[in-house]
């Protein structure tokens, strides 16, 4: 199994900075697209475990889209073969202060990149 | 409803048989629609009330012993610059949205609906026809149904959209520099744009006259001849139109066909796995010469000069009063376009007819030319740069690097679709002379049959 | 045609053709007239030695 094949590793690195634009944006469509459509699908967030695709819609719809611009930083992305990567990064919002990470599991199902495990927290 | 034939050529055999009828078909494709179309953005607008009414009406045909014709009972879309009876031509457009209602369809509408086809209704396109994104700024973007995070490709992206998506069998798109095999390749379905002046553009809305060309969008070739002949026929109040038939029926075999590579122009500026994609069809086929198509580089900038000047100039009147209201990824293009030079347009027109004279001699040694339909696979929605190798270049306008040289001077291109290792869709343009649209529709039912090119319908 | 000026072209075309360019637009509209200077450059003197032919499309009434 080759870890970061170059090829594979730019795929990821490219739809994870899709993620984060759609994020920050409050793309809703688009994170939702991102997301595994599946009841498998889970993510903790800072104040929330959810589970199954639609907990995580039901998350975004509601979520108030301000104070959600970031920076990223210490990204690290990492790629299994050809088809699963974990993309782990540090993030901070200059606005409120507050640090945190964010780790993901994104899977390549049926030729599209998706997320399949997420998990955010906050570090004091 | 399970069960209902899914293909053109399936359900026109089942509802002429009387084995199904044309509602249940239409009834089951607009409920698709109706789950799908939020997700994938093909569709515009959606004219059920008259399709389940024409559906009845054909039914009750049948029921009468009459004959019904070849597409009877299947459902299609077309893109939005397509007049639909009692709805403004769109055209990607927020200020079309202002103009009267077509008092009717256009011809090639009226033609399907001869031959039985029913109407869905319009579909997603880039604003204007300007785009090779699929991206639309007033109607939203029409989606890629192999991957929702991706472009669908332009600029008739909801029409390519519509039969990704499974919604319909058929659908009816324009390609000026690309535009129809664009989205094909990038969703991955057979597509044609016939040779120019074969399909009439009346009662269509305008994008670069010396350039447009209408043509079909289908999930496997079968079905793309079908739809293709049924829309064949005399030139109505469209000039440029010549009304020349020549009928595919079932496409033939590849026996004793001449096929070559494009090689130079055509194997630079492209991802090395859409190349090898180019190559795996020719291995299928058989073919490893390649051939050289002169001055492609140069074909590509006189099409460019002639979109830009003559579609500005189409749109001068609302350049003038209502610029702010295009959508800004094509309003500079148009400003740009409304300014050029007259010299630089004449230099094109001439170069136009002596690279047709310089590429038509290669049709003396070779029938059918393979190309790549697009330099990558279908990118993220939103992305601005295309990485080729170690460089990184603007994507917008590299999407139609290699169709754009083949439209300027009017060969019948077919799309066919295949697969790349991590799954995305790719384009091969099978390229033939003049009004042989027959010879793209024999290699890309070869591709078809040796499984190498497959359509592959639903959403992802 | 190194001498093409995108800025100054604009200026001078945009009121002939009655076009008013807001100045936020401008940037892009200059940069899509630079692309098409190129385009022009390719096709100009093209073939060397030779001057092109059929300088109008076929019109047939």
């Amino acid at each position: 199994m080759e870890i970061n094949a170059p090829d594979v590793l730019a795929e990821v690195t490219q739809i994870f900075a899709c993620y984060e634009q759609a994020l920050v944006t409050n793309d809703i469509r688009m994170l939702d697209t991102l997301f595994w459509d599946s009841p498998l699908v889970l993510r903790y967030g800072t104040a929330e475990n959810l589970y199954g695709i639609e907990a995580i819609r039901a998350f975004r719809s509601a979520r108030s889209p301000v104070g959600l611009a970031r920076e990223i930083s210490n990204t690290v992305i990492t790629t299994f073969g050809r088809d699963m990567a974990t993309a782990n990064t540090e993030f901070h919002r200059r606005e409120s202060g507050v640090s945190g990470r964010q780790s993901q599991t994104w899977v390549r199902l049926e030729g599209a990149w998706r997320i399949v495990s997420a998990h955010v927290s906050l570090l004091k | 409803m399970s069960g209902l034939p899914v293909t053109a050529t399936a359900i026109a055999e089942a509802v002429a048989g009387g084995l199904v009828s044309a509602r249940d078909v239409t009834w089951a494709a607009l409920s698709r629609i109706a789950a799908g179309n939020g997700r994938v953005g093909a569709f515009t607008d959606v004219t059920a009330d008259r399709a389940l009414a024409q559906a009845d009406a054909l039914d009750a045909a049948r029921a009468r012993g009459e004959m019904l014709g070849p597409l009877a009972g299947v459902p299609y879309g077309v893109k939005n610059l397509f007049d639909i009876e009692g709805l403004p031509t769109r055209a990607g457009s927020k200020i079309n949205r202002d103009r009267a209602p077509a008092a009717r369809d256009a011809l090639l509408i009226e033609r399907l609906t001869e031959a039985g086809a029913i109407l869905l209704g319009g579909l997603n396109m880039g604003e204007y026809a300007y785009d090779f994104t699929g991206e639309n700024a007033h109607d939203g973007p029409s989606r890629n149904p192999r991957d929702l995070a991706r472009m669908s490709g332009g600029s008739s992206g909801g029409s390519a959209a519509a039969v990704a998506a499974g919604f319909v069998p058929a659908s009816l798109g324009s390609d000026t520099n690309g535009s129809i095999r664009v989205p094909s390749s990038l969703c991955g379905t057979f597509g044609l744009k016939p040779t120019y002046g074969r399909l009439t553009r009346s009662r269509t809305f305008p994008f670069c006259e010396s350039l447009d060309h209408l043509g079909p969008f289908a999930a496997n070739t079968a079905d793309l001849a079908l739809v293709y002949d049924a829309l064949q026929g005399p030139a109505g109040d469209d000039p440029a139109c010549t009304g020349r038939v020549d009928a595919v029926g079932t496409p033939g075999g590849i026996e004793g066909l001449r096929i070559a590579i494009a090689g130079g122009y055509f194997r630079q500026g492209a991802q090395a796995d859409v190349l090898d994609a180019v190559d795996r069809a020719a291995t299928a086929l058989g073919v490893s010469r390649e051939i050289e198509i002169p001055e492609a580089a140069r074909g590509r900038a006189a099409a460019f000069l002639i979109t830009n000047a003559e579609s500005s100039a189409l749109h001068l009147d609302r350049l003038r009063a209502r610029a702010g209201d295009f959508d800004p990824d094509t309003r500079a293009r148009f400003l740009a376009g409304a300014l050029l030079p007259a010299a630089w347009l004449v230099q094109a027109q001439r170069f136009r007819r002596w690279y047709h004279d310089q590429v038509l001699k290669l049709f003396e040694e070779v029938d059918v030319i393979l190309a790549p339909a697009t330099p990558c696979p279908a990118p993220l929605l939103g992305q601005q740069t295309l990485k080729l190798g170690t460089e990184e270049v603007p994507l917008r306008p590299n999407m139609g690097l290699f169709t754009q040289p083949i439209s300027c001077i009017g060969l019948p291109v077919a799309v066919a679709p295949l697969k790349l290792a991590g799954g995305l869709p790719i384009g091969v343009q099978i390229i033939a002379a003049p009004w042989r649209e027959d010879l793209c529709l024999r290699v890309a039912a070869a591709l078809e049959a040796a499984g190498i090119a497959r359509a592959e319908t639903g959403i992802a | 045609m190194s001498s093409f000026d995108p800025a100054k072209h604009l200026d001078a075309m945009a009121p002939a053709l009655g076009l008013d360019i807001d100045p936020a637009w401008r940037p892009q509209v200059e940069q899509f007239l630079g692309v098409a200077a190129r385009m022009a450059a390719l096709l100009e003197g093209f073939p060397p030695g030779e001057e092109l032919e059929h300088a109008a499309p076929v019109f047939r009434p």
